[in-house]
């Protein structure tokens, strides 16, 4: 990774996350000088894993959750809400005195802040979107209708997938179209003896196990996983999706990648006399020193609310409001998934099971509310929702719970307890104006205005979350458990199940056919600015109830074809 | 990836709904837990917070409820040590504060009950004082669970599978208040009776069960390299740490 002081190139990607990696792998694959700019610190694979493989005890604090009511949580008070944010992965979270942002009601922004960006932290679970979704917003008439369907990426999807490694079982669902797998990871005995129970009693429901990033036989130069168990720490032997691990390779192996690391972008640059931006302006975080770089295509790929900050920030007498905003839709229609509502149970009769490893996946339930047809039809509220859990036999921490001290007690803690499984929804939330990110008047440290967020849950949301608890408990009652609980950490107007804590942030800039209803267009491309890409979850016109992240690389490397092709026809 | 992992307890989260402009307390983390790790590992280890007293008080509190067998209990495992660490790098002041009163309050009861200070009583006394106590220190579940919600198995279960799953980066969160746990005042003041004990258990457990000792004498960490998800648990025998 040279620092060069070039300030020209083929292509800016501004970026290193989950889609910045993929532009810059696919931009220069295709042969575009590329510079790749991250506003965080430099992260070499492998060397600055510094908690990987790290044992419990050597770690002062045994690995706690840093919560805002402890010591060392005094700068994030905002990452520490998430119960990943711990003594091994701190170094992975965006310090919020350095990117603050103001929120009108609760939204919980977790930012990543290095080379690599959310891609070293994420949860890699990636499940294919459907007609189902690119449809949704048409079928029920709100928002705009996405510009692209399912057959228009589904060769993108294989694309992604032959080059990341997913592994997972192929079901045939309609609504959760079948990938290009590696061998699904097995289920434990728990989560077996629920998946029989859940569809001998519903037909339509089926458990299988999460379709996850993570290698389960060696892939294309990349060892298969270890199970050591905690992704998040970073994984040297490159056996699951991350830049460092994924795009960052074969981008470096063409020699036209530039990494700029330590870069805040403060805006694009519009040049009223060619109609198309000329590159972007540029903080160094620690000198402070303003710089531009040029280039032919500028691709944003800071995060939906990172674009977004670039995108309203780029203001021009063209574009009072922002760039590629003459729509004034940019910064609208904030989604996130809601979740942390699902149920808990004991299942009875495993004492012999158990399992060894520590599998970094766990179980998955696709949608089964609202699939087109009259049986799944909901009156109470549109889309849908899907499950994550998994099973586990209790260990030493049960001792907690009730009194027992001394030999009895050690003994008792010796052998495994209780099977317990637990699922947890994960819901589709609607695009709604009113969730919305603007600029304040107040700045960073870099100059940059900061974002204020006003974004909340709806009825749609509020009402399909009473849905998802019940269905829970229904699916772990009908497979024989016992003491079933069903939770919801909704807490209105309080933190607990707030929009933003998914992570899965989408649609400040969203795609669309009518350049005054929509930011982008199918391909990616800024209707106002030919130049000018984006590419990560801003541009999503729906949110889906699957986890994003798949679909913003598949929209990437489309975009990325779509944009190099453009170049040599001489239309950009 | 055990449940009971974690060590903190559910709190009322304060709001704070703009983070520009506070007090920007300088991050302590890296350079000042790396150095007290050292310290607690070194052969001439000075406690940061306990005084000698209440480091051997804690030590012998802490054997009384993980003792030695015939694998090593929580004094051989460093558990005094770690709650020291705790202490020192983790609680803030109040959280300190009332750690250290719960534990003066164990020599006035002692004195009380036993007309001794603890650390004179015979070991047989000491058990006998803290198996009372520990019996009066669990209220019901649901008053537990009412005033603590996270300290309740039930929570840390959810937790231990949530973080199991894996599916996300936030999936898991411990510490959390749960909708459904909220309120409860009188449960709170129930709660709180038994809170030192309670709290010293959990310290004492999870000191010993991620120490070296627990985790790789009494009990073994899960291992990395295959995973199998299903395999008699007599082939195993134990639970793993």
């Amino acid at each position: 990774m040279t620092m060069m002081q070039e300030t020209e190139f083929d292509a800016i990607v501004v970026g290193s996350g989950i889609s910045g990696g993929w532009a810059a792998k696919e931009l220069t694959q295709k042969g575009l000088r590329t510079l790749m700019i991250e506003r965080g610190r430099e992260v070499v694979h492998g060397k600055d894993y510094t908690m990987e493989h790290k044992t419990t005890w050597e770690l002062p604090l045994r690995n706690a959750r840093l919560s805002p009511d402890k010591q060392g949580a005094e700068d994030y008070p905002v990452q520490s809400r998430t119960g990943q944010f711990r003594e091994s992965t701190k170094q992975f979270f965006a310090r919020d005195t350095k990117h603050p942002y103001e929120e009108t009601k609760p939204f919980t922004w977790i930012q990543g802040d290095q080379v690599g960006g959310k891609s070293l932290i994420w949860g890699r679970q990636v499940y294919r979107w459907s007609d189902l979704d690119f449809e949704a917003n048409l079928r029920d008439g709100i928002a705009v209708d996405w510009p692209i369907r399912y057959k228009d990426i589904a060769p993108w999807y294989s694309y992604v997938e032959r080059h990341i490694g997913v592994s997972g079982e192929k079901l045939g669902l309609p609504q959760l179209p079948d990938g290009e797998f590696l061998p699904p990871m097995q289920m434990n005995a728990g989560e077996k003896h629920v998946k029989t129970g859940v569809e001998r009693r519903f037909k339509e429901r089926h458990v299988t196990i999460g379709r996850v990033a993570i290698l389960t036989a060696n892939h294309n130069g990349r060892a298969a996983c270890h199970y050591c168990g905690p992704c998040e720490r970073g994984c040297s032997t490159g056996s699951y999706f991350s830049t460092q691990a994924s795009t960052l390779p074969p981008a470096m192996a063409t020699g036209r990648l530039t990494v700029l690391p330590d870069s805040i972008v403060h805006s694009v640059v519009y040049d009223p006399k060619t109609h198309r931006v000329s590159g972007v302006r540029v903080v160094d975080t620690k000198t402070k020193a303003t710089r531009e770089y040029k280039a032919k295509v500028v691709f944003l790929c800071a995060s939906t609310l990172g674009s977004t900050r670039v995108l309203l920030n780029s203001k021009s007498s063209t574009f009072p409001n922002g760039i590629a905003n003459s729509s004034g839709v940019v910064g609208h229609n904030l989604m996130d998934h809601h979740f942390r509502v699902g149920a808990s149970g004991r299942i009875e009769g495993l004492a012999d099971h158990y399992y060894q490893g520590n599998r970094p996946n766990g179980i998955y339930i696709p949608r089964f509310r609202n699939l087109g047809d009259a049986a799944t039809k909901r009156t109470d509220f549109v889309r849908g929702y899907g499950y994550q859990g998994s099973a586990a036999r209790a260990s030493w921490g049960r001792g907690t719970s009730g009194p027992g001290i001394g030999v009895e007690l050690k003994r008792r803690l010796h052998d495994a307890g209780d099977w317990t499984m637990g699922i947890t929804a994960f819901g589709e939330a609607l695009p709604r104006h009113e969730n919305v990110v603007t600029l304040s008047e107040r700045s960073d440290e870099f100059g940059i205005p900061i974002l204020r967020i006003d974004c909340s849950w709806g009825p749609n949301e509020m009402a399909m979350r009473k849905d998802m608890r019940q269905s829970a408990i229904d699916m772990l009652e009908a497979a024989g458990c016992t003491n079933v609980v069903g939770n919801d950490d909704y807490k209105e107007g309080g933190l607990g199940a707030e929009p933003g804590l998914g992570i899965h942030e989408m649609g400040t800039a969203r795609m669309g056919r009518d350049p005054k209803t929509s930011a982008v267009n199918g391909f990616c491309q800024a209707h106002d600015v030919p130049n000018l890409f984006v590419t990560d979850g801003s541009v999503m016109a729906s949110a889906s109830c699957v986890n994003p992240s798949i679909t913003y690389m598949a929209l990437t490397a489309r975009a990325a074809d779509y944009a190099v092709d453009q170049l040599k026809k001489r239309n950009i | 990836m055990s449940d009971g992992r974690d060590i903190t307890r559910r709190e009322a989260v304060t709001r704070t709904a703009m983070f520009l402009g506070g007090t920007l307390a300088a991050s302590h983390l890296s350079g000042v837990r790396g150095e007290a790790w050292l310290r607690a590992a070194a052969p001439d280890w000075r406690a940061g917070t306990l005084t000698a007293g209440q480091s051997e008080l804690v030590a012998t509190i802490a054997e009384h409820i993980i003792p030695a067998t015939d694998t090593p209990g929580a004094r051989a495992a460093g558990v005094n040590r770690f709650v020291d660490v705790i202490l020192s790098d983790y609680y803030k002041d109040d959280e300190r504060k009332k750690f250290l009163d719960g534990l003066a309050q164990l020599e006035t009861r002692s004195e009380k009950e036993l007309g001794t200070p603890f650390m004179k009583a015979t070991a047989k006394q000491q058990l006998d004082l803290l198996t009372r106590i520990d019996a009066e220190s669990y209220p019901p579940q649901r008053v537990l669970e009412k005033a603590e919600p996270m300290n309740s198995e039930r929570a840390r279960m959810r937790d231990s599978l949530a973080r199991q799953s894996s599916t996300g980066p936030t999936v898991s969160d411990p510490t959390r208040p749960s909708a459904d746990g909220g309120g409860g005042e009188a449960a709170r003041r129930e709660a709180e009776r038994g809170w030192f004990f309670r709290r010293m258990k959990e310290l004492t457990l999870l000191g010993y069960y991620t120490s070296e000792a627990g985790a790789m004498t009494e009990l073994k960490v899960n291992p990395m390299g295959v995973y199998r998800g299903d395999i008699p648990y007599r082939s195993i025998g134990h639970a793993w740490a």
